[in-house]
């Protein structure tokens, strides 16, 4: 028997969201600035904050199939690229994560004039897990719903044992806001804690992330829960003796699944980068055996 | 002997009121039952009186059960296709291919005493949702009194 200490658990994210149907304006597209706008609330006086995040990948698709008239180059119907958010909402695209977290006009994409406006879905389609930084500790907890079957006579509470199943927990890590690539075991992007400040008031997208939650790793031998979560709360706290800190409280929605083996991998390109299924969100995953 | 009574002590027995020998046999998965006996006060107040008089009306008694499903050979749905009946045939939507039967119901305290009535089973209802136990709802209303109480 062995004994397992919490260092080797770890926190993996997938950026999720739900499409969005939006009036790409013509007039809203500056290609001198390599930025452009979109209405996310049209006809509303009050402006609505962009549902979108910056470090989203983000696929734009026209909604009646007619080739997509923004990015420089592209023909297809429709494209995917991370993104930049300014504080006016204005939207820059890049190529990688990195260079969208840093935003500047330098790396962003080049884009193309429309000539008229466009009706397009908007989706947050990221394919690659990338880890939390700077957790101190987080906690998952699992439960099954039950509903006393006793019957009239008994002496003994009995339940039905197919009860819903249920899952909660909470991730506490030192805020950050800026981008950090993971250096230490992991060779993905990072996520920071900044950016569930941003997901559980994020609009119209709603605030769920899939999430690896990982109990142990040594080598090939992965232990990890996999699961479809919703972010429900951030707390943070304000000490000038004390580092900011994050509580970021989540529940998870639809299965839970308890693995062993290898995290999913993805075949990748001579670029390094993902092939991306048709159908997104998605690449073409490795499928590995331990 | 005094003593206290909860769930553990109850049962529901029942059996169609038409059967050759109709003896009550306990019911299954049963969660719940209940009866009401209600006495309507017929007013013989008349003018000059200062307070209110009143004779004897009618008496009422219903009650209810609840029982879970647990199979069609389950008290359960021996229970609610009393009520639930099927058309005779397709060409003839407004009539059923029986009648419904009376049902005597036993709503025992073990230790204690039992009731015993001849009922109506007035209505019957069943409804699924997610993180319920499929159950039957049952109202009946007793036919004439009481047959027997003990209790």
């Amino acid at each position: 028997m062995s004994v397992y200490l919490g260092d080797n658990g770890s926190v993996e994210i997938r950026r999720q969201g739900e499409p969005v149907e939006v009036e790409l304006l013509a007039q809203d597209v500056d290609v001198d600035n390599r930025r452009f706008g979109l209405d996310w609330s049209p006809g509303d006086i009050d402006t609505v904050p962009s549902p979108l995040i910056t470090g989203d990948q983000v696929e734009f698709k026209t909604t009646n199939g007619s080739n997509l008239v923004l990015v420089s180059g592209e023909s297809d119907e429709d494209v995917t690229r991370w993104v930049h958010i300014d504080s006016a909402g204005g939207i820059r695209l890049y190529s990688n994560y990195a260079d969208a977290i840093n935003g500047g006009i330098e790396t962003a994409v080049e884009l193309s004039q429309p000539s008229s406006n466009q009706t397009i879905t908007v989706d947050v389609v990221n394919v690659n897990y990338s880890c939390l930084a700077q957790i101190s500790d987080y906690e998952i907890t699992t439960n099954r719903d039950t509903v006393n079957v006793t019957e009239l006579g008994e002496e003994f509470k009995r339940f039905y044992d197919q009860g819903l199943i249920s899952g909660q927990g909470s991730i506490n890590c030192i805020w950050d806001y800026k981008f950090t690539a993971c250096a230490d075991r992991y060779t993905e992007d990072a996520e920071v804690a900044n950016y569930f400040s941003q997901l559980v008031i994020r609009f119209k997208e709603g605030s769920r992330f899939k999430a690896l939650l990982t109990i142990f790793r040594q080598g090939a031998q992965w232990v990890w829960y996999e699961c479809d979560c919703i972010c429900t709360s951030v707390g943070m706290s304000f000490n000038p003796t004390e580092v900011i800190r994050s509580q970021i409280a989540f529940i998870t929605t639809g299965p839970i699944q308890l693995k062993q083996g290898q995290p999913p991998g993805y075949l990748l390109q001579e670029d390094g980068f993902e092939i991306l299924l048709e159908q997104p969100p998605g690449a073409i995953e490795l499928e590995s055996s331990v | 002997m005094s003593n206290y009574y909860s769930g553990q002590q109850g049962s529901l027995w029942f059996c169609p009121a038409n059967a050759s020998y109709p003896v009550p046999v306990k019911a299954g998965q049963v969660t719940n039952w209940s009866i009401q006996v209600s006495q309507s006060a017929l007013d013989t107040t008349v003018l000059e009186d200062t307070d209110t008089t009143f004779i004897n009306g009618l008496r009422t008694t219903t009650g209810n059960c609840r029982l879970y499903y647990y199979g069609t050979n389950s008290s359960a749905s021996q229970l609610i296709r009393t009520i639930l009946l099927p058309r005779q045939n397709s060409n003839e939507p407004g009539i059923a291919a029986s009648t419904q039967q009376n049902v005597i119901f036993k709503l025992k305290v073990d230790g204690a005493g039992e009731i015993e009535a001849e009922a109506l089973i007035t209505s019957g209802a069943m409804a699924m949702s997610i993180g319920e136990v499929l159950a039957v709802d049952i109202e009946f209303q007793v036919q004439g009194a009481i047959k027997s109480v003990t209790i």
